[in-house]
């Protein structure tokens, strides 16, 4: 037997979970979301008798669908990354081993956050394909949403895996993770818009980002002026987002950490 | 040099209070095949577990090797091969994909043509490249057993090896376990006496969180063991005269007196004698003389293991 370093305990994690993946129904399914979402993209137009849009507008409709992506990939990739080990008791082969917690928990989060990565880029990739096929251009800055979008993505996953460390089941931490994200949050979102207050400490807000980034001049925020009531339009700049990106992401993550190394297989 | 095994004041407290062991300590020491035997709930998983580093003590210390696995578990482990409650693998995963995987963790060499060696004792190289998924519990057994045998560690910790197995599944993995009794240090769990009582060279009883005993069947049975039990079968009913003169019995082999304390009819042709003694020679010399006094026996059964009755005596 060799001795064995934790950066090569590391990467043969990262392919082993990353084969999981590969093997399984989940990434099979968010291709065919993805597929959905692209050809909605080509085929409505055409069959409402519209045109194309331009090029930044196309990329624009692409990347209205990003946030919904995006929780779907941390849904089906971070949410019972860890959770399953402890309920389906394959923890009971993988962790009796000379291999530190820590090491299990980068390689199971550097997995879900490279598969995750990776049909992200194939989504930029079919949506730029698309837009110089039909436009025979594409917008500069679609780079940079496709890397705000990265990074809300890493924002989103640490939060999942907060919730992975701290629940006992797949489907809890699962139905948990999209629950908040995809209803809970935006709804607070919404309910302090028409309430004339800005959403700014919500982690959802940021999300927007990825879309601004493609108009010139950036969005501002609005106050619209609706009688009764006054309806803010949150539009956070970029350093703005990142920040409350960083602020949530950085103590999840530590807290996600610390919960699973001293989680215990009772 | 250091045992095997050592456990020194280890206590457990769950949450809600509950104190699954209560500063227990034991010495394994190398070569030995331990069993780890108690009732549902007093323990034993739980010092397994903690000397797997799958959960914190909450005081005391465990050490493999020398090495605190507390404190270093990385070391602690390096050697040792675990099967723990019933594992499960992940199910898009061949045996070879599993092995592969634990084995490169583990830092096995030659590691193709180890997995082959494995999977070849577990019987399960035909089965090498379907995906676990599909495995039946037994399977699923044998295959934790080969990923604990796959580094030929020295020390193999197994916790309930037949959980759940039907009879063929359970004399598999005794047999597995018996092929490597005699190469390895062994610290095997059970509730099953049967089990232990054929593989283990030395017995640790635990009840309520605690080591009662600690010590060869043998020397546990001359300490503990009082009355024997015997189910007998005759080919025709005893009559009253036959009854009276085998509880009338009364015999001393090589210095060891044993006499019969009670017959009890239990069927029309079952009698059960209970005698004490403290030898299974005692036990052996009952037969011959029942036998010699022209008594027709169709059956003669010992009503339960030695084990079993220390251990009923004990935990009770």
């Amino acid at each position: 037997m060799s001795d064995v370093s934790g950066f090569s305990q590391l990467t043969t994690i990262v392919r082993y979970e990353m084969l999981k993946f590969l093997r399984g129904k989940k990434l099979y399914i968010m291709l065919g979301i993805i597929a959905v979402f692209v050809g909605a993209v080509l085929i409505v137009p055409p069959v409402v008798g519209e045109s194309y849009p331009d090029a930044k507008e196309m990329i624009q409709f692409f990347t209205s669908f990003i946030d919904i992506i995006i929780i779907l990939l941390v849904t089906l990739f971070g949410a019972d990354s860890v959770v399953y080990d402890f309920e389906k008791g394959t923890a009971f082969v993988i962790y009796p081993n000379p291999v530190r917690r820590r090491t299990i928990f980068v390689g199971k989060f550097v997995a879900a956050l490279l598969v995750s990565i990776g049909v992200l880029c194939l989504y930029y990739l079919l949506a730029g394909v698309i837009d110089l096929g039909i436009n025979g251009t594409v917008p500069s800055r679609m780079v940079y949403s496709m890397l705000l979008a990265v990074a809300y993505l890493m924002t989103l996953m640490c939060m999942t895996f907060l919730i992975s460390t701290s629940l006992r089941s797949t489907l809890a931490s699962s139905v948990l993770v999209f629950a908040a994200f995809f209803l809970v949050l935006p709804m607070v979102g919404g309910i302090l818009s028409v309430v004339g207050e800005k959403a700014w400490f919500l982690v959802t807000s940021a999300s927007t980002v990825v879309t601004d980034i493609l108009t010139v001049p950036f969005p501002q925020t609005t106050i619209i002026d609706a009688g009764a009531i006054k309806v803010v339009d949150y539009h956070p700049s970029v350093a703005t987002a990142l920040i409350i990106m960083a602020v949530y992401a950085i103590p999840a993550l530590a807290v996600a950490y610390r919960q699973f190394i001293r989680k215990e297989l009772e | 040099m250091d045992p095997m095994i050592k456990i020194e004041n280890l206590t457990k407290r769950y949450t809600f209070k509950i104190l699954a062991l209560k500063g227990i300590s034991l010495d394994i020491e190398r070569g030995d095949c331990v069993g780890f035997l108690g009732p549902n709930g007093a323990g034993k998983s739980t010092t397994i577990k903690i000397l797997t580093g799958l959960i914190r003590p909450t005081s005391g210390t465990a050490y493999i090797d020398g090495n605190d696995v507390t404190k270093n578990k990385k070391v602690a482990l390096r050697s040792v091969g675990c099967l723990v409650e019933t594992p499960d693998f992940y199910p898009y995963l061949t045996p070879i994909d599993t092995l592969t995987y634990l084995g490169k963790i583990r830092g096995v060499d030659d590691l193709d043509g180890r997995i082959e060696e494995i999977l070849k004792m577990v019987k399960l190289s035909e089965w090498a490249d379907t995906r676990v998924g599909s495995f039946s519990k037994g399977m699923k057994q044998r295959l934790g057993f080969g990923q604990a045998m796959l580094h030929d560690p020295d020390l193999i910790i197994l916790d309930e090896p037949s959980s759940g197995l039907d009879p063929k599944g359970m004399a598999e993995i005794r047999d597995l376990i018996n092929d490597i009794r005699h190469k390895k240090t062994i610290f095997l769990s059970s509730h099953l006496l049967p089990e232990v009582q054929q593989i283990a060279d030395r017995v640790a009883l635990i009840n309520k969180g605690e080591i009662l005993a600690y010590d060869t069947v043998d020397a546990l049975s001359k300490k503990f063991f009082t009355v024997k039990e015997v189910e007998i079968e005759t080919l025709t009913p005893l009559t009253e005269e036959q009854i009276k003169m085998i509880g009338g019995y009364e015999e001393c082999a090589k210095d060891v007196k044993s006499t019969v304390q009670d017959v009890k009819k239990t069927g029309e042709r079952r009698y059960s004698i209970a005698f004490v003694g403290e030898t299974e020679e005692c036990r052996n010399e009952l037969l011959k003389w029942l036998v010699s006094q022209g008594i027709p026996l169709t059956a003669f059964n010992p009503k339960g293991l030695a084990l079993e009755s220390i251990y009923m005596e004990m935990i009770k």
